[in-house]
């Protein structure tokens, strides 16, 4: 068994953007199921495609999201299957991203959602680019780092590449 | 875990595998919990309802106005005396920036609603989302 450490400077980083982001979802998750009314309406003020002329997928989205991200903040914070999970989380960034820009671009005036009752800001280009960024560290974390530490690489297995680097 | 298991390939299938997970899980805790959302007031189901004949009364007199959510077909068969507002079936389209200040107009008043025969009219959950004073119209009556 190789128990030779690994460098701080490739094993850290992901880490921290997965317990960042994963810290983020689950607070948002929490406070959108403390208030899935106000989440609701702030969705039917976006009239997003197909929501918009269907209340009840709507509600069926506004009650599902949350949990959605109570379960991925879980997987990223626990760091059990830690790039795949990154890889999610990349990707719900990705399209909050997509849809937000959406929004602006439209001329949306009213608040953003992302963190439920407490954050009532309205859509500005800010959240479009806090979501980019959150996807881009996100992808990083899927993809950009080996040696990651996490509770399936245990610290004495230090990695065997087989792939190049 | 083994680089084999940290691939390109085997990430994107894990993340499935993951996203697979967490949207059954996301589907199937609002029931378990009986955490769910509900639309505001008024986007409630209409509760007050007026025959036909007392909304074209109503509105012949203007003291209400009617709001003729038929097919074009029904309208055209039987088209409501006086006239009534008729609404595009897609949200998105432009004529409802220019229904905007009439309908903003209709704050106090009466909105007979008279419903499709069948289905649902999709314009109707953007009108519910407008704080009107909503009658749904008996057409039996």
């Amino acid at each position: 068994m190789d128990t030779e450490p690994r460098p701080i400077s490739s094993a850290w980083p992901p880490l921290v953007i997965r317990l960042i982001t994963g810290s983020l979802l689950l607070y948002s998750g929490w406070l959108k199921l403390g208030d899935l009314n106000s989440f609701a309406n702030t969705l039917d003020t976006m009239q997003l495609p197909v929501l918009r002329d269907h209340p009840g997928l709507l509600l069926q989205f506004a009650e599902s999201l949350p949990w959605f991200e109570l379960g991925l903040g879980a997987l990223l914070v626990s760091t059990f299957a830690a790039r795949p999970a990154s890889l999610v989380a990349g990707m719900l960034f990705l399209a909050f991203t997509a849809l937000l820009t959406s929004l602006r671009l439209q001329g949306f005036e009213g608040e953003c959602g992302c963190l439920g009752p407490l954050l009532s800001a309205r859509v500005g280009w800010m959240h479009v680019l806090l979501d980019a960024l959150v996807a881009g560290a996100c992808f990083a974390a899927a993809f950009g780092w080996r040696n990651q530490p996490t509770m399936d690489t245990a610290p004495s297995s230090a990695e065997t590449p087989a792939t190049s680097e | 875990m083994s680089s084999l298991a940290e691939s390109p390939r085997n990430i994107i299938l894990g993340s499935l595998l993951a996203s697979a997970g967490l949207i059954i899980l996301s589907l199937f805790l609002p029931r378990v919990t009986g955490l769910h959302a509900k639309l505001p007031d008024p986007l409630k189901p209409l509760t007050q309802e007026i025959s036909y004949k007392l909304a074209v009364e109503n509105s012949l007199a203007g003291t209400g106005v009617i709001l003729d959510l038929r097919s074009p077909d029904k309208r055209a068969q039987n088209p409501v005396p006086g006239g009534a507002i008729v609404v595009p079936e897609e949200s998105g389209d432009p004529k409802w920036d220019k229904l905007a200040p009439l309908l903003e107009s209709l704050v106090d008043t009466p909105v007979y609603v008279i419903f499709p025969a069948q289905g649902e009219h999709p314009g109707f959950f953007k009108i519910r989302s407008r704080p009107l004073d909503l009658w749904s119209v008996n057409m039996s009556h």
